[in-house]
């Protein structure tokens, strides 16, 4: 039984060490920002799926090669307590990266992206997200690069 | 504590969709508490649900206005008091403006996330939401929803 509350400050801690662990292409510690069954949308995907098949693709695409991925959070991280346990982060951020898809190197700036990130404390003391919804506001900017 | 079922949030998730074909300002603005915030599907920020709704019907609840909407299957995450829904949808809708001119609209691949709560009366109520498109919506650029 967790007797502790989730804070605010907690979560937006957790935020920008979310896309820390994406910047540093670690697979592992990226997997324990999620809880088992955290469901997510990406910014390209039409229909939302289980974190771990999200994970498998950005360690594909971005980690087991010369990829890249990072963001800055612009302005700030809203969050919605909506109970003892239970916190919501909204916020926007600049996404770029470097993907490799289908034999593919393409740089990827989209610089108006927003995230609704809602976050659970577990048994442990930390705040994992259940569910994630990644989004650009404008279409993102695709440059194919040399292979 | 009242506890919240899938079906409930399903039907809610429902109950909103046939309320905004409808056009009906009252259910929709009912259905939001009132310090909820949206990402509607191009603005780059989060605003509150009022002004979301006040777009809404300045764009789409024209009397010779149409909407549609088909919605794909609603997934539904429990957490305590807490409830999200998670889905895709299509929508088309044909706004037709004060001189008669009409556009047409249309989000191929909508993907939209609701978070529920009961409000002290136990009425569902969303609290958080965020919609947005996978690919670019078709028709006009200035599109909303």
């Amino acid at each position: 039984m967790v007797s502790q509350k989730v804070s605010a400050e907690q979560v937006r801690s957790k935020v920008h060490r979310y896309w820390d662990a994406l910047a540093n292409k670690s697979k592992e510690k990226l997997t324990d920002f999620y809880t088992p069954d955290a469901l997510v949308f990406m910014a390209d995907t039409r229909r939302n799926e289980p974190a771990r098949l999200m994970i498998e693709r950005r360690t594909r695409e971005f980690f087991d090669s010369e990829g890249s991925a990072g963001a800055d959070v612009i302005g700030n991280i809203e969050v919605q307590i909506t109970g003892p346990n239970v916190a919501i982060a909204t916020y926007s951020y600049h996404f770029r990266a470097i993907r490799n898809r289908n034999n593919m190197r393409l740089q990827i700036d989209m610089p108006q992206a927003r995230a609704s990130q809602i976050f659970r404390l577990d048994a442990d003391g930390e705040v994992r997200i259940v569910h994630e919804h990644l989004s650009a506001a404008k279409l993102p900017i695709i440059t194919k690069l040399d292979s | 504590m009242q506890k919240i079922s899938p079906e409930q949030v399903r039907t809610e998730v429902q109950k909103f969709w046939n309320a905004l074909t409808r056009k009906s300002k009252d259910e929709i603005e009912r259905m939001y508490f009132p310090d909820a915030i949206v990402f509607s599907s191009t603005i780059s920020r989060t605003e509150p649900a009022r002004l979301t709704v006040m777009r809404r019907v300045r764009q789409f609840f024209g009397p010779k206005s149409t909407l549609h909407v088909d919605l794909g299957t609603i997934d539904v995450q429990l957490e305590g008091t807490t409830a999200i829904a998670s889905y895709s949808f299509n929508f088309q809708g044909s706004q037709v403006k004060a001189d008669g001119s009409s556009v047409n609209h249309e989000i191929p691949a909508g993907r939209g996330t609701q978070v529920f709560q009961f409000d002290e009366s136990g009425t569902l109520r969303i609290l958080h939401e965020h919609f947005s498109s996978c690919e670019p919506a078709k028709g006009d650029s200035s599109l909303e929803i």
